[in-house]
Order: structure tokens, then sequence, then C-alpha cells
């Protein structure tokens, strides 16, 4: 296999056995955020290097990756990243969200259901859901070790006094099996719901801070709220303009200096494979 | 440290890179789909008693940095075949190993020994790859928890049933608690510590 002289998936094996225990112990405890040796990516932390660093451990010739970043896969990040596969691992990639066994994402879960044996690979900038609460590690380790979370339902509950609702809008905090408290990376609440008892296995990857945690198949996923506050998403009085769809996370897009904007779907396989059944359908 | 003997030393994977792959991702989806039985690919050819699955979890997962303890059975042929392939220390007690390996399920060493790892560290816990007869879906152990859609069961021959009074004690300590294989042939069954075992036979 002609891998551009690079080892396999670019990590030496040593590091890459690594990372394997260390996933193998995150799906073990879900939801607790596993250390890792960091190692130093050709990209600087930011840009994916936990998620990439996750998917190089795990990925295999037979895979096929899709890399999408804030939904789309055709941005800057994406793109880059599944080249960086394609040349050091040689492997298939594929924008279609059916077709991928591992999908590397940054900040959304596709709209099209995952199916059992497909992982899921979050970039993961902050993966510590008490960190702007609690600045100092031994503290927040303590607090998961305590399982001492009334901080976070304090911020919540300050929200309400403050705004009349919970306003965190991503990167909402959830508990993953009744335990551990996890941060589901800066994905809008919209994509929380998808993440309980999802069938595909879900890996978080954060270079920087040096965690791997994960979310097995199956697995319940709750978000914080409040009985008389239950947890919502957003909803939108739009539909996507280029594909109609009323289910879908919309992007915000200014057309013109006057104020002139237009919703479109933030996942572009799913609106592109929208457009395609519109028009096929338009044309018989 | 002891001398290996080179004579009639066993060969490991063909391929070093890309069989600990897909020996890691069989692993991977056992412990994500606890219950469900998987098949390994990709087998080294291990000196017996060590069976060619247990070898092929060890050669992909263990090195310099995870202190083995074997059962009394695996001395010898076995920890030279892992130290050769995998460069592993032979761990001072069952305590300080990161895996531990048995060779026969009906065997056990005392599972209250292990290390289940602290609050604050439940991941240094150890690994159990645990050889037994017979793996099978069907009637035998129910098991629900994360990875579990509703229930599984699943039996298993060859293995001490103070093996599942261990499993019930160590879904107690959760997050603390140790992460088994179970395998025989090309079959690997994970359970990890979140497993829960239903007390009625299915």
């Amino acid at each position: 296999m002609n891998t551009g002289g690079y080892n396999f998936a670019y990590l030496d094996e040593q590091t890459k056995r690594m990372l394997r225990r260390t996933i193998l112990k995150a799906v073990a405890i879900p939801g607790y955020q596993v250390p890792f040796g960091d190692r130093e990516m050709p990209m600087p932390h930011g840009w994916g290097t936990g998620g990439i660093q996750v998917t190089a451990a795990i990925i295999g010739p037979d895979d096929v990756l899709k890399v999408i970043d804030q939904g789309a896969d055709d941005t800057t990040n994406a793109v880059s990243i599944r080249k960086f596969f394609a040349k050091t691992a040689g492997v298939a990639t594929t924008t279609r969200t059916e077709d991928a066994t591992i999908v590397q994402t940054r900040h959304r879960i596709p709209e099209k259901p995952l199916h059992e044996g497909q992982i899921l690979v979050y970039q993961v900038p902050i993966p510590e859901p008490l960190r702007w609460l609690e600045p100092r590690e031994t503290e927040t380790r303590k607090m998961h070790a305590l399982s001492e979370y009334g901080i976070m339902h304090v911020r919540l509950y300050e929200d309400i006094a403050t705004h009349g609702r919970i306003a965190t809008s991503y990167d909402y905090p959830v508990q993953v099996n009744d335990r551990y408290m996890m941060r589901p990376s800066p994905i809008p609440k919209f994509d929380n719901p998808k993440m309980d008892m999802n069938p595909a296995l879900q890996l978080f990857g954060a270079g920087r801070e040096k965690r791997i945690y994960a979310v097995p198949p199956y697995t319940k996923v709750k978000s914080l709220d409040f009985d008389d506050y239950p947890f919502e998403v957003q909803s939108w009085d739009q539909s996507c303009a280029l594909c109609g769809a009323g289910d879908s996370f919309l992007d915000e897009i200014i057309t013109s200096d006057r104020g002139d904007r237009m919703f479109v779907c933030s996942d572009s396989d799913y609106c592109q494979d929208r457009q395609a059944a519109r028009s096929k359908e338009a044309a018989e | 440290m002891n001398q290996i003997t080179l004579q009639n030393l066993a060969p490991g994977f063909q391929d070093p890179q890309l069989d600990s792959q897909l020996v890691f991702r069989t692993a991977l989806q056992a412990l994500a789909r606890p219950g469900q039985i998987q098949t390994l690919d990709r087998l080294p050819e291990p000196p017996a008693p060590l069976g060619a699955a247990a070898a092929a979890l060890a050669l992909a997962l263990c090195d310099l940095e995870t202190p083995v303890a074997l059962s009394e059975d695996l001395r010898g042929a076995t920890f030279d075949y892992l130290a050769f392939h995998t460069g592993a220390p032979l761990a001072a007690t069952v305590g300080a190993a990161s895996f531990v390996l048995v060779g026969n399920g009906n065997h056990l060493p005392d599972l209250s020994a292990i290390d289940f790892g602290d609050a604050e560290d439940p991941e240094r816990a150890a690994t159990l790859i645990i050889q037994v007869e017979h793996l099978e879906a069907g009637p035998g152990q129910r098991l629900r928890g994360p990875g579990i859609s509703g229930h599984i069961d699943v039996r298993v021959d060859g293995i001490a049933d103070a093996f599942w009074d261990a499993l019930k004690l160590n879904r107690k300590r959760f997050p603390l608690g140790f992460d088994t294989f179970l395998v025989t042939g090309r079959s690997v069954l994970g359970l990890p510590r979140t497993v829960i075992l239903d007390a009625e036979e299915a």
C-alpha cells in the first residue's frame, strides 16, 4: 500500500497502541474523559488534532471516511483532513453519510440517522464541562469522582433568572448513562437528542487538552434541564431555501449589504440529497 | 529479567501494522457492543496453551508500557512469546498489571486483587483476557447496559461461577472496575465494567 512514505495513518505504532488502549477505556467508562499522550500533528491545535488522532488510531484500509466541518463536506478543515487520510492511509473517502464507516466531525451531527457499526469522531476544543465554572483540573477531577455537579445546575438556573430561559444554545451539557457529565463539543443543542441511544459509536478527541471520551451505542445521553424548564431545541420559522427541509439545522447566510438573508441546511450532504430528489421529482 | 529462549519462538502477526488495527477494531466493537460475539480475522500462531484470540489481543494492545500478569499455566513459553513480540514486562503482582491473561477460565486468579482504578483515575483499571471453552449467542447469561439495545443473551462454557459473582460486584463499584474479554477460537466477547447481569436465567 502506498501511503506516501508515512507509516499507515501517519502515527507510529506505539502511539496508536496507546491511543487504542485509551479509546477502549473511554468506551468502558461512558462520558469519562481519559487522559492520553497528545502527539504533535502536522497542523496546529484547534484544527481538530484530537479528532485526527482518534481517527488515525481506529482507521483501517477498508474504512470509508467522511469529514464534516459545521455540517459541510466542502469547507477547508474538512477537505484538508479528508486529504490527509487519503494520503497517509490510502482510504476511500465519501461525502455520503450512509456510505461512511467513520465520520469525523466538527460541530455537527449529520441529519441522516447513523447506523450500527458506524463511528462518529468529534473534534473537541474544551472537553471539561465544568471548566468555565471551576478552572482547576484538580478540583474538576474530584467533582467528577464524587458526581458533584451542582454548580452546573446553578449556572443553568442563573440563565433562567437572567434571561427567563436556559440561554445555552451550543455545547449544551449532558449526563451520560446517569453518571458522568459530558461536554458534547460545540454542536448546536439541536443535535443533542441525536446522541441519546444512537446506534453508532461516538468518540471524542481533544488534542490540546489531551482527553478522549466516548459514548457507546445505545447509551442514555440526557441534556440537563429542570422539571419546569425542560430541555428544548431550536426551531426556525423558515425552511431551507435550497431544498425546503423544515426539519434540519439551518445556517443564516447574508446575501447582500442591504440585509437580505437566506436560511440553508448546514448539513451539505442532506441538502444535496434532498435537492437531487426534488429535481428528479420535477423531471418526472 | 529472564532470558528469552529464541528456539521454537512462534510467529506473531503476518502484518503487524494492519493486523493490529483489525484486531483492535474487533476488540473495540466487542467492548462497544457487550454480549455480541465478534470474530477475529487475523490471528498469530502462539505456543499452547495460549490461544490465537488471546494472543491477537495481547499483540495488538500490549507493549512496554503495560505490565502483564499471566495465570500459572501461561508462564514460560507464553511469557517469552509476549515479551519478544510486544516488549511487555511481567507484572510483579496481579494488582500491578494493566492486562491479566488467564489461560483457563475454570482456574481464575483472585479477582479481588486486580487493579480497579481509583475514583479520580478509573481508567487505570486492568483489562482481563480470559480463555474459555465455548461462546455462543443464546440462553445463558442475560446482559444489559450501555452498548446493548434492551438485553442480550449469551452462553459461556468453561468459566468458573466465581467470575459472574465478581462481575456483579464489579458493577457495584462503577466507575471503578475491570473490563473483560472472553475469548475462544476466533471469537471475542467484550464485557466492559458497565455490564449489568440479570439474575434470572434467560
